[in-house]
C-alpha cells in the first residue's frame, strides 16, 4: 500500500472534526436501528455543503439541487452499509462527488451555467471585489458578476477531477488527506492535481489578478 | 484578512474565495426539503425486480384493451357474415332457374309418364309415378346436365328443320318462360307429337300458376267411418314410411289392406271409451 495513499481509514484534521464525526455515527447508528426520523439531523447538518460541492462542479443550480437530493436519497439507502471505517461527512462527500461526476459524464456535452446570486455583502467578497475595482453601487455589482461568471468558466474548463481538487480545497476547505480518501486516490495525487490545476486557472484569469 | 496584506494584491485563492459568496434563493431550501422529502417516500417503497412485475403489467396492458378487442373482433365477424352473406345471394339466385330448366327435359325423357303430368293436377292419385320418375331423373340436377339436355334438343329440333339455328331458340326458362313455351310450341309442330307438347303445356300451367282448388260436391268429400278410422290409426306409419323410401310404401300399403275393416273397427271400439264429457282412447 501506497504509503502516502490513505482509503477506508477515517482522517480527522481536528478535536471539532472529531466530534462532530462522533456525534454522526450515534445518528448513523439510530437511523440504522430504523428510526428514519434521525437522518433528516444529518440532511439538515450537511445540506448546504452538499449542494455547494455539487453546485461548483456542475455550475448549474438547478442540476446541483437535484444531484443533492440524489446523493441523500443514495445515503439513506446505502446507509446499513456504512460501517464506520470513514467519518459520515467523508462517506457523503464521496457520495455526492461521484453523483455529480456520473452526471458530468452522461451530460458531457449538454454543459451550461446557472449560478446563483453571489452575496457581495459578505466581508470577504466585499473586500475581495474593492480591492479588484473602485466602483460602487450598480457598477460594482455588475463588476461582481463579471467576476463570477469568468470564474465558472474557467472552472469549467478544467478538468472534473481537477476540478474535484480545486472545489474541495480550495473552497469547501478540506485537507488533502481528506480529499484524498473521498476521491478513493492519494495525497501526492492530489496535490500534484491541485497545483495544475491552479495554473490553468491563474492562466484564465490573469486580467483579474493583481500582484 | 484585506487588512493585512496590500490592497492592490489579489491572488487566485482570493478569487476561488469568493465562490464561496454565492448563495441559493431565499425559498430554495423549503422548496428544497419538499422534494427531498417526496424522493425519501418513493425511496421507501422497495422496488420488485422487473421479472416479477412484468406478468403482472402485461396482464394490466392486456385487460386495458379487452373492450376493444372484443368490438373488433365482432366487428369482423359482423363484416365477413355480410361479405359471405352477399357472395352466396347470386349463388342462390341462379339455382332456380336451374332446377326449373332441369325439370322440364327431364320430365320429357320420362317418356310414357309425362302424360301423366298433366293430369296430375287434375287427379291426386297419379302424381306417384310422376314423383318417383322425377325424383328417379333427380331433380336436383346440376347446371351442366340441364344443358346437355337443352344440346340434345336442338341438335333434334336441327335434324328435323334442316337448320343449325333452331336450337339457339332454346333458353332457359329463367330468362323468359314464354319463349321457351313457344319454343316448345315450335318443336312439338316439327315432331307432330301433340300429346307430349300438350302434356307440356298442361305442366307448365300447374307449374307456374297456383294450384286452383277444382269445384268438389261436399258430400263427395266424405268417406265412410272405416275408412276414417283406417287412416287416422296407419296415418303416422305411413307417413314416415312413404316419405323415406318407396318400397316401404308399397308395403305398408299392402299391409293396411290387409287390416279387415271389422277387425279395425272391433280394436278401436275395445280400446276407446266414454266418460262423462271426455273421449278415452286406450294404447
Amino acid at each position: 500500500m501506497d504509503a502516502t495513499k490513505v482509503i477506508g481509514k477515517t482522517l480527522v484534521a481536528s478535536p471539532e472534526r472529531a466530534q462532530e464525526a462522533d456525534a454522526d455515527v450515534e445518528i448513523v447508528r439510530l437511523v440504522q436501528a430504523g428510526d428514519v426520523a434521525a437522518f433528516d439531523r444529518l440532511i439538515l447538518k450537511y445540506r448546504e455543503r452538499v449542494l455547494g460541492i455539487v453546485y461548483h462542479l456542475t455550475s448549474n443550480r438547478e442540476d446541483a439541487a437535484d444531484l443533492t437530493q440524489d446523493t441523500f436519497i443514495k445515503a439513506f439507502q446505502s446507509i446499513n452499509r456504512f460501517g464506520g471505517q470513514s467519518s459520515f461527512f467523508t462517506w457523503l462527500y464521496r457520495i455526492a462527488v461521484n453523483t455529480a461526476l456520473s452526471h458530468l459524464r452522461k451530460h458531457r456535452l449538454r454543459s451550461f451555467f446557472s449560478l446563483e446570486m453571489m452575496d457581495t455583502d459578505q466581508p470577504v467578497s466585499r473586500e475581495i471585489i474593492a480591492a479588484l475595482t473602485d466602483t460602487s453601487g450598480a457598477e460594482r455589482d455588475t463588476y461582481a458578476r463579471e467576476l463570477q461568471e469568468k470564474l465558472n468558466e474557467a472552472m469549467q474548463k478544467l478538468s472534473t477531477k481537477h476540478r474535484t481538487v480545486v472545489t474541495l480545497f480550495e473552497i469547501e476547505g478540506l485537507s488533502h488527506q481528506e480529499i484524498a480518501e473521498i476521491m478513493d486516490s492519494s495525497v501526492g495525487t492530489v496535490r500534484s492535481r491541485l497545483h495544475y490545476a491552479k495554473q490553468l486557472l491563474q492562466a484564465e484569469l490573469q486580467p483579474y489578478l493583481r500582484r | 484578512m484585506k487588512s493585512d496584506r496590500d490592497k492592490t494584491t489579489v491572488t487566485l485563492e482570493d478569487l476561488l474565495r469568493l465562490k464561496r459568496a454565492e448563495r441559493p434563493a431565499p425559498g430554495f431550501w423549503p422548496e428544497f426539503d419538499r422534494e427531498l422529502r417526496a424522493k425519501q417516500l418513493a425511496a421507501l417503497v422497495v422496488e420488485r425486480p422487473w421479472w416479477r412485475t412484468f406478468p403482472a403489467r402485461a396482464i394490466a396492458g392486456v385487460a386495458r384493451y379487452h373492450l376493444p378487442m372484443g368490438a373488433s373482433a365482432i366487428l369482423a365477424l359482423t363484416f365477413l357474415s355480410v361479405r359471405e352473406y352477399q357472395t352466396a345471394l347470386p349463388e342462390a339466385g341462379l339455382a332456380t332457374p336451374v332446377l326449373e330448366f332441369s325439370t322440364q327435359p327431364n320430365l320429357e325423357s320420362a317418356g310414357g309418364n309425362v302424360i301423366e303430368i298433366a293430369s296430375a293436377s287434375d287427379a291426386a292419385p297419379d302424381v306417384r309415378p310422376v314423383a318417383a320418375a322425377a325424383e328417379r331423373s333427380g331433380l336436383a340436377i346440376g347446371e351442366a346436365s340441364a344443358r346437355e339436355e337443352i344440346r340434345s334438343v336442338s341438335a333434334m329440333a336441327a335434324l328435323i328443320g334442316g337448320t343449325e339455328d333452331s336450337g339457339a331458340t332454346f333458353r332457359p326458362p329463367a330468362r323468359s318462360t314464354s319463349e321457351n313455351f313457344s319454343a316448345v310450341q315450335e318443336i312439338e309442330a316439327l315432331f307432330g307429337n301433340r300429346t307430349l307438347l300438350a302434356a307440356a303445356s298442361q305442366g307448365f300451367e300447374s307449374r307456374v300458376l297456383p294450384a286452383r282448388q277444382p269445384v268438389v260436391d261436399p258430400l263427395a268429400q266424405m268417406k265412410p267411418p272405416s275408412d276414417v278410422r283406417r287412416a287416422r290409426f296407419m296415418g303416422t306409419a305411413f307417413s314416415t314410411v312413404a316419405s323415406v323410401k318407396p318400397v316401404a310404401t308399397r308395403n305398408s300399403e299392402r299391409l293396411a289392406s290387409r287390416i279387415a275393416d271389422q277387425r279395425l273397427y272391433e280394436a278401436g271400439v275395445s280400446r276407446l271409451g266414454l266418460g262423462g264429457d271426455r273421449l278415452m282412447v286406450k294404447f
